[in-house]
């Protein structure tokens, strides 16, 4: 079967699945759409919510206001207009500069990943933190966010087994030449670099989330002395990056 | 001020409203009571609004000391219910005076039992939801020495009560196929009508595991899906072939394959399943499950005409004496004195 595709996803979602794997051509696909769909006009009645994920974009939707029907046909009309293989990286994303502490204690896999990337352990570092990446969505835990793309020396598979131990928020983690920002404790089997102090997730704040997709994002390696003012007003320094 | 101190409760009691709806693009869960029908029950009981929240209790409830006086109402999964040592009854507006014990105690059906109170539960609203979901520190999930506190001082009616709903006694669970089906093989998902399927203690908000007689699902085609969005009621099935189906508080994308997804009309059902209770799944078509959520949806909107004052039974009445019988009685004299 070809993509771009339209399922039903239970009684009251549709799942349009922009391929089997994640490319980044299928992710900039699945993040045009998605705003398609945010700026339908006139606005499409009964639009719960939709979820971009790294290969499709899930609508629900209220099928006491929505018939299904009209939504499949409102999907597969605009999947017709465009050349789903062609779509441009998006552009109206906000752009980020993290910092980051690479190594140490909440970085323990650096040598090892420096190690099967081939590289020492300050190229990865620098090659890491050159890479402008791009928020491909947030899943999995909330304010988790994947990252795209790092270079080809990042290819590394995941580890066999998941860790022992949760990583704390803020981890800096790689594999399959993305990184993964998780806000909250997890347990991965991706591996660790390092650590960024800024919260990405503060529940109580108008705006909880830090990264939406779409964003980009360059890591900045500083020390653990650095990392100290982040403590004290996380939020409010990462915001001075923000272009307005 | 009126208010319930919480003598005794069980770890696994959290507030939960209608859940959040707008942030699983985020990563967060929607959430929500585990059975949003028993949820509405008790707003239509005490008059609250639709977004009142409620203390929802897994399989054992706790010990509540009014201060103040207090209305309340339990619906949901049917626990045992005693107010000051004596049996009250479920479903049912009751007034609490200043310092008369609520206890609730074990199961009897079902699974999630609700506590609401005058107005709903007062708690922090986060990111739109007063819910509470552990893994992201959201909502409240209160302890044992803290107050529950009503957000209305009005009084609702006392003794209006609710009749026992009928999903309590249905086992049969109504799927239907998803964007994942055709990687399974004919014979599992055909399989999926045929078995006999029961739940575990392997079981939460999250998800619930289902074991039956058909033995593992082969899900070899599809162990090395890339991540992609879940639905509530989504059937996924991880690398040892056991499915489990995904409920409230599940994550909003992951890994595993979907053979099927529960229907919406029946979340609240399979929720309410208690543990080794032989269930079966029936597959239906996407048009019927959106038939059935319309059905539960107008009983929902009606379930406000079916409210009536209990009848009270004299001999079940264990303080008849402090009940006015005579209330009403004339004495005969009225017409003689205008």
């Amino acid at each position: 079967m070809s993509h771009p595709r339209i399922f039903a996803a239970g009684d009251q979602a549709l799942l349009v699945e922009f391929g089997n794997t994640y490319s980044k051509s299928v992710s900039n696909a699945v993040m045009a759409f998605e705003r398609m769909l945010q700026g339908a006009r006139p606005p499409l009645a009964g639009l719960v919510e939709t979820v971009p994920t790294l290969r499709s974009v899930l609508i629900q939707f209220d099928p006491i206001v929505m018939k299904p029907q009209l939504l499949e046909d409102w999907c597969r009309k605009t999947i017709e207009s465009q050349d789903w293989n062609q779509i441009p990286a998006p552009e109206e994303g906000r752009q980020w500069q993290i910092p980051v502490i690479y190594g140490g204690e909440n970085g323990s896999d650096l040598a090892a990943v420096a190690d099967m990337a081939g590289l020492t352990e300050s190229q990865l570092i620098e090659s890491h933190s050159a890479a402008e990446l791009t928020v491909l969505c947030l899943g999995f835990s909330p304010g988790l966010a994947y990252l795209a793309e790092l270079p080809k020396a990042f290819a590394i598979p995941r580890r066999k087994a998941y860790s022992k131990r949760p990583v704390p928020p803020g981890s800096i983690l790689i594999a399959n030449q993305q990184t993964v920002l998780p806000a909250t404790p997890i347990q991965t089997g991706w591996w660790c670099i390092g650590m960024t102090p800024v919260p990405t997730f503060m529940p109580t704040r108008p705006e909880p989330f830090l990264l939406s997709p779409s964003d980009t994002v360059r890591f900045q390696p500083i020390s653990k002395a650095e990392s100290v003012k982040f403590d004290s007003e996380p939020l409010w320094d990462a915001r001075q990056n923000e272009p307005t | 001020m009126s208010r319930l101190e919480i003598e005794f409760l069980a770890p696994s009691a959290t507030i939960q409203d209608g859940g959040r709806i707008g942030y699983r693009r985020y990563g967060v869960t929607k959430g929500g009571a585990m059975d949003p029908y028993a949820l509405k029950e008790g707003q239509v009981l005490l008059g609250n609004r639709a977004s009142a929240a409620a203390l929802e209790m897994a399989f054992i409830g706790g010990k509540f000391r009014s201060k103040g006086d207090n209305i309340v109402a339990l619906t949901g999964a049917e626990m045992t219910l005693e107010v000051n040592g004596q049996t009250a009854p479920w479903r049912q507006v009751l007034a609490l005076k200043d310092g008369d014990q609520l206890s609730v105690g074990a199961c009897m059906e079902g699974c999630y039992g609700y506590l609401h109170l005058s107005g709903g539960i007062d708690s922090p609203i986060m990111l739109g939801s007063r819910s509470a979901h552990a893994q992201a520190e959201l909502g409240w999930t209160p302890k044992t020495g803290a107050m529950l506190i009503p957000l209305a001082e009005r009084q609702a009616e006392a003794d209006l009560c609710l009749p026992r709903p009928c999903y309590f006694d249905d086992r049969v669970i109504r799927i239907m196929a998803g964007p994942q089906t055709h990687l399974f093989s004919k014979e599992d998902v055909q399989s999926l009508e045929q078995a006999t399927f029961h739940l575990t203690n392997a079981r939460n908000r999250i998800g619930a595991r289902i074991e039956s007689s058909m033995g593992a699902i082969n899900a070899e085609l599809g162990t090395t899906i890339a991540s992609d969005a879940i639905v509530n009621g989504d059937i996924q099935v991880a690398a040892d072939g056991i499915p489990a189906v995904l409920l409230a508080d599940c994550q909003p994308v992951g890994g595993y394959p979907k053979i099927a997804t529960v229907i919406s009309a029946d979340l609240h059902k399979f929720a309410q399943l208690p543990m080794g209770v032989p269930f079966t799944m029936k597959i239906v078509s996407r048009r019927f499950a959106i038939g059935e959520w319309e059905r539960l949806m107008s009983g929902l909107n009606k379930l406000s005409d079916q409210v009536e004052p209990a009848f009270r039974d004299p001999k079940e009445m264990a303080n008849l004496l402090e009940y006015s019988l005579i209330d009403g009685v004339i004495s005969g004299d009225e017409q003689n004195e205008n």
